[in-house]
């Protein structure tokens, strides 16, 4: 089926770059990642919560290290049941994130202290664990993979990866499109009216740490928070509602996510910064369209 | 979910600044939950790190009036008002709406929070936000039809705010922000309004327009309680009056419960407050 598809935009595009087929895979991954990512940072910038998604997607580093600590520790106990040096690491990103989110909110809601408070104090301890670990056991996994990621080299694997992860998280929005507008307005009011905000908040975590881990091989973790934050704030300064927002942050996700990966092979720069490059000229344009008065706004 | 660092529901630990409580409650009858009271409170005590905020409150909202709650800063005032809608748990006692509890009546119960505890940058317009009262007749899922946002625009229109339906809430004045709530309450087509200090930092125009929706709602058979600070206002906006001080220290008809001698029990002998009082009392009794 890859195949296909190869050929079909081969003969769609007949520029250089999709002469390539790991350009054609990796542009099928951003085409899908991108929107995914931008839909669903709307509602990290909407809830202000980049802070929070930015220890996420680092907690990554943290749990990639769990990860290839338990591979021995599975080939031991169960030898040959599954290839665990692939399995473990991503399933330990996702695991350890959800934790990582689920102590924010907890430590959060407990305490007086300020959310950045908190997260900022949660952030730096993952980072050092995963410091700790590392140096302490000389590991000598490959972690700058998932530092700064690499497009490129996706698979078509990593593009079914990217389709599931789009739908999973549009399906999320779409189902509660309409709590998580009076979730942003008030959160008071949102529970007033039996809108369940504790879960809201660690179906939001689990999300986040899905779509960072989905990332990670593509962007890095130092990256994969510009993915959810800057299509989405560009999209924010355009935006007049926030149905509009959730389009322009998709429109602005895609095109930086395409134009970027195109961008990258004829500037000879890694893809994943050259992606967040171009969402933020679109995000800089959109200050400018935002400070216009607006044509249709009555009254 | 949200990140900011507003609208805790956490009560305020205001007792530093707040006036030692002078008086045992008044003795009144404690409410029986019947069908036909709006709203009634039975032995209700609410406690915030085990320090309790709100003591052995019962109160039976009379239907089809305006109720004025009034107390000092940290008598628990915006509490009484979250914890009947569950926000807030109680530590003791019960609140029924028309007999049933809140999960059981949420559609009966309109809720205005307080306006600087909204995100008013929120990506919205005054019409998507007069829609969210009507969420409880949309599918989550589904965006709102023709038929809601024509009853929002209704509502915009009542409030005076029907030219502004498109702007975006972040471009709108305090007091238009405040109307757009009010619309959104009204949207929701409640039977009891519960509203926390809707007349807090609000224009002479928005302060006027807001007593003439409390008033259509009354005609209407609503029964609306509304958080107040204006002492001197007290008379003139409200038919019944709570005087809370972490307990009730009164509650009834303004005209017998308004009195210097309630304020002080509430107020704990603040001067200023009582003399603005004494004029609204005096006030009251010439009209």
């Amino acid at each position: 089926m890859i195949d296909t598809i190869h050929a079909v935009l081969r003969s769609l595009m007949p520029f250089e770059w999709a002469e390539h087929r790991f350009m054609i895979h990796a542009l099928l991954a951003v085409a899908f990642l991108a929107p995914c990512c931008a839909a669903l940072g709307v509602q990290v910038v909407n809830f202000r919560m980049a802070f929070f998604s930015d220890a996420i997607s680092h907690s990554a580093f943290t749990g990639v290290v769990i990860g290839y600590l338990l591979v021995p520790v599975f080939e031991a106990t169960w030898p040959g049941a599954a290839a665990w040096n692939r399995i473990l690491p991503p399933a330990t990103v996702v695991l350890f994130g959800v934790a990582v989110g689920a102590g924010i909110t907890a430590v959060r809601r407990k305490t007086d202290l300020a959310s950045d408070t908190v997260i900022g104090v949660f952030f730096a301890t993952v980072i050092a664990m995963g410091i700790a670990v590392i140096s302490h056991l000389h590991l000598r996994a490959d972690f700058e993979r998932y530092l700064y990621g690499s497009l490129i080299g996706a698979a078509p694997s990593d593009v079914a990866v990217a389709i599931i992860a789009a739908f999973v998280v549009l399906l999320f929005l779409a189902l509660n499109f309409n709590p998580l507008l009076l979730i942003g307005l008030n959160e008071s009011l949102a529970r007033s009216r039996d809108i369940r905000t504790r879960a809201m908040d660690h179906a939001f975590s689990l999300l986040v740490a899905l779509v960072v881990t989905v990332s990670l091989p593509s962007v890095g973790l130092l990256l994969v928070t510009a993915m959810l934050v800057v299509p989405a704030a560009a999209a924010r300064n355009i935006a007049r509602s926030a149905g509009g927002m959730l389009v322009w942050a998709v429109l602005i996700g895609w095109a930086s996510g395409v134009g970027g990966l195109i961008g990258s092979f004829y500037a000879d720069t890694a893809a994943g910064a050259a992606i967040i490059l171009v969402a933020a000229s679109i995000f800089v344009l959109s200050l400018s369209v935002g400070r216009l008065p607006r044509a249709s706004a009555r009254g | 979910m949200n990140h900011r660092a507003v609208d805790s529901n956490a009560p305020r630990d205001r007792a530093a600044d707040r006036p030692s409580i002078a008086t045992t409650p008044v003795p009144r009858a404690a409410p029986d939950h019947s069908e036909a009271c709006p709203l009634s409170i039975h032995d209700m005590t609410v406690a915030y790190h085990r320090r309790p905020v709100l003591w052995d409150v019962d109160y039976a909202a009379p239907e089809g009036q305006l109720v004025g709650i009034v107390g000092p800063n940290g008598a628990g005032k915006s509490t009484l008002l979250k914890a009947c809608l569950g926000l807030i748990p109680l530590a003791s006692g019960s609140v029924r709406f028309y007999g049933k509890t809140y999960q059981q009546a949420r559609r009966l119960v309109g809720y205005v929070p307080q306006r600087e505890s909204v995100d008013w940058d929120f990506p919205a317009s005054a019409l998507d936000v007069v829609t969210m009262g009507r969420y409880g007749r949309i599918p989550w899922c589904l965006p709102p039809g023709r038929k809601q946002k024509q009853a929002a625009l209704r509502c915009l229109e009542q409030v005076g705010m029907a030219d502004f339906a498109r702007r975006q809430i972040s471009k709108l004045s305090g007091g238009q922000q405040q109307r757009v709530f009010l619309a959104r309450a009204l949207a929701q087509e409640a039977q009891v309004y519960l509203m926390d200090e809707p007349f807090s930092g609000v224009d002479a125009a928005t302060e006027a327009a807001i007593v003439t929706l409390l008033r259509e709602l009354r005609a209407r058979g609503r029964t609306v309680l509304v958080v107040h600070h204006d002492l001197q206002t007290v008379p003139e906006y409200f038919d019944h009056v709570v005087l809370l001080n972490m307990r009730i220290v009164a509650a009834g008809p303004t005209a017998t419960v308004f009195t210097r001698e309630n304020l002080q029990k509430t107020y704990g002998g603040r001067l200023t407050l009582l003399d603005q009082a004494a004029d609204a009392v005096a006030r009251a009794g010439r009209t």
